[in-house]
């Protein structure tokens, strides 16, 4: 069945070990959070049925809003941040002779084969309260106390950018790739300066990976929870971080499990519009 | 016993009839070839044979034995590639070590094989090296021994010489036939190269969008091509419309424009609108004080190092016409413009309705 | 190109390779940093450490609790590794073999658990795990690891199965190979390098693996938790040592990879 030029649709047995797993590690814990989500929790007592107060109150409630939205704005600065210093490096591991391209590229991937534990603890011997460079400016009397709230959130903004310009880096490398350099060669020819080559040549014909690549961060990063645990020194709340307190501090299941879905909610539609976009841009 | 039967495979996949129907007959011992510009269909047709494409209709036979519904590894047959497939990560003596493996050949046994049919391709001496280390005519001759060493009912063999240089691919085309006669093995070769087919086969089937043209040896596919498509494919042909005047016993007597040639008997009446075809090297030219027929003049001349081709105008009709490079026919060599005398044969002559 | 566009293309060229050595410095000095503090023997930690030695590396590995950490750590993705690889290269075949049609829905479904947040992964796991009275074991582990590991392998391994020649598949079948043959013989032994990568990455991406253990675990610390867990605590030295100790495994690891040239291809086929 896995041989031969006819393709065989009992080779896709073969998959069904891994999505026998997936469904019980990821369906049938969806559907349970989907049951908890509309149930009701006392403090105490969690009453099932059919109740959508968690997900009013999910959508009224003060603060949650705010921490929805402050995580979005997190995960917004950090798209742009990787994306600022993501393209450059895409451009010039394609511009590059092979040994540095290499050295580029493992670099990059370096953060996928590393804990984010470990990412985490790095910068917070740089950043954290008691790290490098607070000891420095406290020693130099430049501030009497560790650095305030805006700081916190650059610093959770470095550390997640740490971990996830992999993912901006290598679709954009990809799509560039993908480019004919005979296309730029001929814009050139017809009188283009680099820069102009860049702008109506290049960059257009690169931006499939730029969209997957913003896409693919800005989705990853909604879902941070180490980092402004450990770099937002306690001032920093993302709404995993709201989901995990919910849990395992107040267990309550009804309203984590409502936020949760909310969370993945949010980023499906992210993830479908950004495909419609997508097919629209294909078919223009 | 045959070796190989087909009868009225046919393959169609979405959209397109790759295979229509075909049947033919492989005798044992024989050398057949499938000739024909890619996409006849005739890679499609050995593939049915070794199992790898199933037929949409008809039966495919191996020694006899209805082997249609049969995977390809339980069939006999034996298999080489245009691009050798030889395993990387195997030697040359595991590579064709492998068929006897699956056979549960023993150890002791499977050596002795080996070393037997790597000799047959004079290679015994490869036994411990590993593909890459070897050429590309050495691979084709490992292949060929791995395809070997299991005697299959059939050697089937998928244009297994495009990927070599000029020179080595004559040099294997010798070598095959004269190993194949050595064993007498059945054989089913694929090409779309015509001197191939010619100087190897012992028939030849011709094929062209799905369908078979003519079998026949290579004589008679060549000297009596029996459609335009046979004509024109093999070699260069004159394809003339024709008329014919009359016909009796001894010959038929056509009408090409104003040009009137004899051609052998056939079966055809008065007035039959018929396609004549001649081959360009049949057609004997000498200079105009040389013994011809038919008077006519160049009127373009190419020069191909062994012959010249010619276009040659006679009484209003033009022949494409090959001359020998040599100063039998002509004195000084033939230019454009020359006035010529040419003797078309009558069995140079074939007619195709 | 004039010489004033060669100029500034020349300049674009130095701007983004400027813009390449501060990203390169950025992601590589923050670990060399904790690994030199790592080395301090001082009980609290300052750069540059004000004296140098192993007292802290002696610590962990003396010390029960981080020996139990790392000991499961190891157990678990020595377990995960290689069943990843039988379920991914599994999954893998299914989509290289099978009809195209369903083959970009079942990639990304496969792929699924690498795009999915993890913290939805790890707070349905956990309620799942309580509800089977599994919190805290090393099935609940091992069967998370599984989900977020077998991804990586189903990439690794479909770019191998792409690069594969059929025509040996057929010469095998031709001289009677049967399936399993075919793949015992010719298939798996042409996608060993990928095999192996796949192994490698599996057992690096459940050797740290943080979030879904965390809220799986109670008492059963895996190395990354403990890490945390001592953090939380108190910001002492031992941490920077078990994050070296875990730098240098994964950097043992890729570096075998880094031998077969296989890093930049895992990393080409992750995008």
């Amino acid at each position: 069945m896995i041989l031969g030029e006819e393709r065989n649709r009992a080779a896709w047995w073969l998959a069904a070990p891994t999505l026998l797993l997936y469904a019980a590690t990821f369906l049938v814990p969806l559907g349970i959070m989907a049951v908890f989500s509309v149930s009701v929790f006392d403090g105490a007592v969690t009453s099932f049925g059919f109740h959508l107060d968690n997900y009013a109150n999910a959508l009224s409630d003060d603060l949650t809003r705010t921490v929805f939205w402050k995580t979005v704005k997190l995960a917004l600065w950090i798209t742009l941040a990787c994306l600022i210093l993501g393209y450059p490096v895409a451009l010039h591991m394609r511009r590059s002779r092979p040994a540095i391209r290499i050295l580029l590229i493992s670099l990059i991937v370096s953060p996928l084969l590393t804990s984010i534990i470990v990412r985490n603890v790095a910068w917070m011997l740089i950043l954290g309260r008691t790290g490098i460079i607070n000891q420095a400016l406290l020693a130099s009397g430049v501030v009497t106390s560790p650095l305030p709230l805006m700081f916190n959130e650059l610093r959770v903004v470095i550390g997640v950018v740490h971990v996830y310009l992999t993912f901006m880096v290598l679709p954009i490398y990809a799509s560039l790739n993908d480019i004919d350099p005979s296309l730029e060669e001929s814009a050139a020819s017809l009188g283009a300066s680099p820069l102009k080559v860049f702008w109506n040549v290049t960059f257009p014909l690169s931006l499939n990976g730029v969209i997957a690549g913003c896409t693919l961060v800005f989705i990853l990063s909604m879902g941070i929870y180490l980092t402004p645990v450990i770099m937002g020194g306690n001032f920093v709340l993302t709404l995993p971080m709201v989901i995990t307190d919910l849990v395992r501090n107040q267990y309550n299941w009804s309203q984590s499990s409502a936020l949760a879905i909310l969370l993945l909610a949010a980023i499906a539609l992210v993830a479908a519009v950004v495909a419609l976009l997508q097919r629209r841009r294909a078919m223009t | 016993m045959s070796a190989v039967r087909l009868e009225s495979i046919a393959k169609s996949y979405v959209g397109v009839e790759a295979v229509k129907d075909v049947s033919v007959t492989v005798e044992s011992g024989e050398f057949v070839t499938f000739l024909g510009p890619s996409g006849c269909g005739k890679t499609t047709s050995l593939r049915m044979i070794a199992g790898f494409v199933r037929p949409t209709r008809g039966r495919v036979l191996i020694a006899d034995r209805d082997v249609t519904e049969l995977p390809p590894h339980l069939r006999e047959v034996g298999l080489v590639f245009q691009n050798y497939a030889l395993f990387p990560h195997m030697t040359v003596g595991d590579n064709v070590a492998f068929g006897l493996k699956m056979r549960k050949v023993t150890a002791a046994e499977r050596a002795s094989r080996v070393r037997e049919a790597l000799d047959l391709v004079r290679l015994g001496d490869m036994v411990s090296r590993f593909p890459r280390q070897l050429s590309g005519g050495q691979q084709q001759r490992v292949a060929l021994a791995r395809a070997l060493v299991i005697r299959p009912a059939v050697l089937l063999l998928d244009e297994p010489f495009g990927a070599l240089d000029r020179q080595l691919r004559d040099h294997m085309r010798v070598e095959l036939r004269a190993l194949q006669q050595r064993l007498k093995i059945s054989t089913v070769f694929v090409t779309h190269d015509q001197d191939e087919a010619l100087s190897m086969s012992d028939r030849i089937v011709v094929m062209n969008a799905g369908r078979i043209e003519q079998v026949g040896t290579p004589a008679e596919i060549y000297e009596r091509p029996r459609t335009r498509f046979v004509a024109s494919f093999m070699g260069r042909s004159n394809l003339l419309s024709a008329r014919v005047i009359a016909a009796d016993a001894a010959s038929t007597r056509i009408q090409i424009g104003a040009l009137e040639l004899i051609a052998p008997t056939s079966a055809l009446s008065g007035g039959a609108e018929v396609t004549a075809i001649i081959r360009p090297e049949r057609i004997v030219l000498t200079s105009a004080t040389g013994s011809g027929a038919l008077a006519g003049r160049i009127t373009a001349i190419s020069y191909l190092g062994a012959s010249f081709e010619a276009q040659v105008e006679t009484a209003g009709t033009i022949l494409q016409v090959s001359v020998p490079n040599n100063t039998i026919a002509f004195a000084e060599r033939p230019a454009v413009g020359d006035e010529v005398r040419l003797t078309i044969p009558p069995d140079a002559i074939t007619l195709s309705s | 190109m004039t010489p004033a566009d060669q100029n500034s293309d020349w300049r674009r060229f130095r701007l983004t390779g400027a813009v390449s050595i501060l990203v390169a410095v950025f992601l590589v000095a923050p670990l060399v940093i904790l690994v030199v503090q790592s080395f301090t023997a001082e009980s609290y930690l300052k750069f540059p450490p004000p004296s140098f030695g192993v007292r802290w590396y002696r610590f962990i590995l003396a010390a029960e609790n981080w020996q139990a950490a790392a000991g499961r750590s190891f157990l678990i993705a020595l377990i995960v590794a290689p069943v990843s690889v039988i379920l991914g290269t599994a999954a893998a075949l299914a989509i290289d073999r099978g009809p195209k049609t369903a083959r970009t829905a079942l990639y990304a479904v496969l792929i699924s658990p690498m795009v999915l947040p993890h913290i939805v992964l790890a707070l349905g796991l956990f309620r799942l795990a309580l509800a089977a009275n599994l919190e805290d074991s090393y099935i609940a582990y091992i069967l998370a690891h599984l989900t977020v590991c077998v991804p990586y392998v189903v990439v690794t391994l479909g770019a191998s199965l792409q690069t594969l020649d059929r025509s040996l598949e057929e010469a095998a079948q031709s001289l009677g190979a049967g399936t399993w043959n075919v793949l015992r013989y010719v298939i798996l032994p042409r996608i060993s390098a990928g095999l192996f990568a796949g192994a490698i990455f599996a057992f690096i991406e459940s050797f740290d693996e943080f979030i879904i253990t965390f809220y799986l675990a109670s008492f059963k610390l895996t190395l990354p938790l403990q890490i945390f867990a001592t953090l939380s605590d108190q910001v002492e030295p031992s941490i920077a040592a078990a994050s070296t100790l875990m730098l240098v495994i994964t950097a043992l690891l890729t570096s075998l990879l880094l031998a077969r040239g296989q890093v930049v291809a895992g990393g080409k086929a992750i995008r």
